[in-house]
């Protein structure tokens, strides 16, 4: 059975868009990486399938049950939303207590523990915290119940980079005790570093549901060309090619297709290098969304 | 049961606040009392030089004013107009905590319903205006005997108490739906104190015309000297104050459980 299971998830707006005939599943003990610039759907998603949300069409099973039905199946959910909004005249323990009471368990040793390794000061207040360290209290309500599957939304803006690291090793940790995670992000290292396969969203619909292998070695290269006489730009006017710019030697740009073709392609220059190389998930990114995803 | 718990206690700290206001208001009232029974003709006299409206408005009947139930029938409708400033504004504000303060996110991702949610909200602040009214009344009650009027006619007032609570109930209804239809509630207070001087307004000009306007002046729903003469509390308003305030509840109840958690 699917973890999640999402089907021709629809949410709009009025007019505007959310997001359009969404298809996913998500197995079992899978790191799943959802890509996609801001405003291309990625929190709309995440919040339809909690129920936070009503869909406009189509379905989404976490479990294999609707949590708008089955509310109870939450309590196997460990949720971080993007932002991270809390009673602000609480104390932070105080409001781990009251997420703890939720769960109908003894929380307060994983609280404790998570507390420790992320450095949080749990007796101050919430008003009083800065934003890294009110993710940080997100992090802990979202975990402190050991969630059978964990959703991330953005979870790494306002951390700095030790914390980052501490909080990968945590997702990394949850991920080895059978956790699934679902995690969105546009911070390509992140997801590369952490998830298995990827879902690219764009405009409010998936463009592409792959592994990162396969997205790494299949499909897309990046070249570098190299001549004696200077390219002209023109010549990777094609949908193949993406992000083609000259060098000083020559010209590098990201390809997507048969790798026969491109050889064929090559035949056509006088050439005095040529490099293939697999780009990294940012280049695949910047191909799949072109300009956009750098406004 | 911990939503409940949490909801209650966030309110009982501006509960403590209103009982105060309320017991403060009463006992100020009280203190002029023993002037006024001195000089009840004089007390009239500077009483009828009023408007009828204001009159009305304040609750005042000239022919009651020197009992001492009289005179409070006039501090009720203070006390009244206290209480349920406070409902309105916890019906106005419970509701639409989550959106205002955006914290549905946190609430809402919890493994429990929006019925569930809606009720423990609002049992949490029932009990809270609930609270409020019992300890004024017991409180007013205690400084009514220590001030010496222990002949205060103990039925009546006990209805007259019972009239401030279905009020404040009323009006924490009433808030609760008008949250949820008017939507982004930054200053539930505001909204609040609006709702009730527009009705206590309406009331006292036109509540008494005719029965259809008498419906919509709640504060001319009860009358205080049929209590005080009679001890009657008319039924046919007791049961549309009811009927009122479980539609309201029912109306808030299918709004709330229908709405989504917006982020802002």
């Amino acid at each position: 059975m699917a973890v999640i299971e999402l089907t021709n998830l629809t949410k709009s707006y009025g007019k505007n868009r959310g997001i359009e005939d969404v298809n996913l599943k998500i197995e079992s003990g899978e790191i799943f990486g959802f890509i996609g610039p801001n405003g291309a759907g990625k929190s709309t998603t995440i919040r339809t399938m909690l129920g936070l949300l009503k869909p406009t069409r189509g379905k989404a099973l976490i479990f294999g049950k609707d949590v708008n039905l089955e509310p109870s199946i939450k309590a196997s959910i460990g949720y971080l939303p993007s932002e991270v909004f809390y009673y602000d005249h609480m104390r932070v323990s105080d409001l781990l207590k009251y997420s703890a009471s939720f769960y109908g368990k003894d929380c307060s040793k994983r609280i404790d523990e998570l507390c420790d390794i992320l450095d949080l000061d749990v007796h101050r207040k919430i008003e009083d915290l800065s934003f890294g360290n009110r993710k940080k209290v997100g992090i802990v309500q979202g975990l402190l119940h050991e969630p059978q599957l964990i959703i991330l939304d953005e979870p790494t803006s306002g951390l700095d980079p030790l914390m980052q690291k501490r909080f990968f090793e945590l997702i990394q940790g949850e991920h080895q005790k059978g956790a699934t995670v679902f995690f969105s992000s546009h911070i390509l290292s992140e997801v590369q570093r952490l998830c298995n396969r990827v879902a690219f969203v764009k405009d409010g619909s998936l463009i592409q549901v792959a592994s990162l292998a396969e997205l790494q070695k299949n499909t897309f290269k990046r070249v570098l060309l190299e001549a004696a006489v200077p390219f002209d730009l023109d010549d990777f006017n094609q949908d193949c090619f993406s992000h083609a710019d000259r060098t000083t030697t020559g010209v590098h740009f990201i390809y997507n297709g048969s790798i026969n073709d491109l050889v064929t392609f090559m035949q056509r220059y006088s050439l005095t290098n040529a490099e293939i190389s697999e780009p990294d998930l940012e280049e695949i990114f910047m191909a799949y969304y072109g300009g956009e995803a750098s406004k | 049961m911990n939503i409940f718990r949490f909801e209650f206690r966030q309110a009982l700290r501006q509960t403590w606040i209103w009982i105060a206001a309320m017991v403060f208001t009463f006992a100020v009232f009280l203190a002029m009392y023993s002037a006024v029974s001195n000089d009840v003709e004089g007390f009239k006299s500077i009483l009828q030089a009023y408007p009828e409206s204001i009159q009305q408005m304040l609750g005042i009947n000239l022919d009651a004013i020197g009992s001492v139930l009289g005179y409070y029938a006039m501090t009720f409708s203070f006390l009244a107009l206290v209480g349920c400033i406070q409902s309105a504004t916890y019906g106005f504000m419970i509701l639409s905590w989550e959106q205002r303060e955006k914290t549905g996110d946190f609430l809402f991702s919890k493994p429990v319903s929006r019925s569930r949610i809606f009720w423990a909200k609002t049992a949490a602040m029932l009990v809270n205006v609930v609270l409020s009214a019992l300890l004024v009344s017991l409180i007013n009650y205690g400084i009514f005997c220590g001030g010496g009027l222990q002949g205060v006619d103990f039925t009546a007032y006990a209805e007259m108490q019972l009239i401030l609570l279905i009020l404040m109930v009323l009006f924490f209804a009433l808030g609760l739906l008008l949250s949820l239809v008017l939507g982004k509630i930054k200053r539930p207070s505001t909204y609040g104190l609006s709702l009730v001087f527009a009705l206590y307004i309406y009331s006292a000009f036109f509540g008494a015309d005719s029965t259809i306007k008498r419906v919509f002046a709640p504060f001319k729903y009860f009358d205080l000297f049929k209590v005080i003469d009679q001890h009657t509390l008319e039924l046919s308003w007791l049961m549309l104050s009811a009927a009122f305030i479980l539609c309201l509840l029912g109306g808030s109840y299918v709004i709330y459980t229908r709405q989504e958690t917006h982020l802002s």
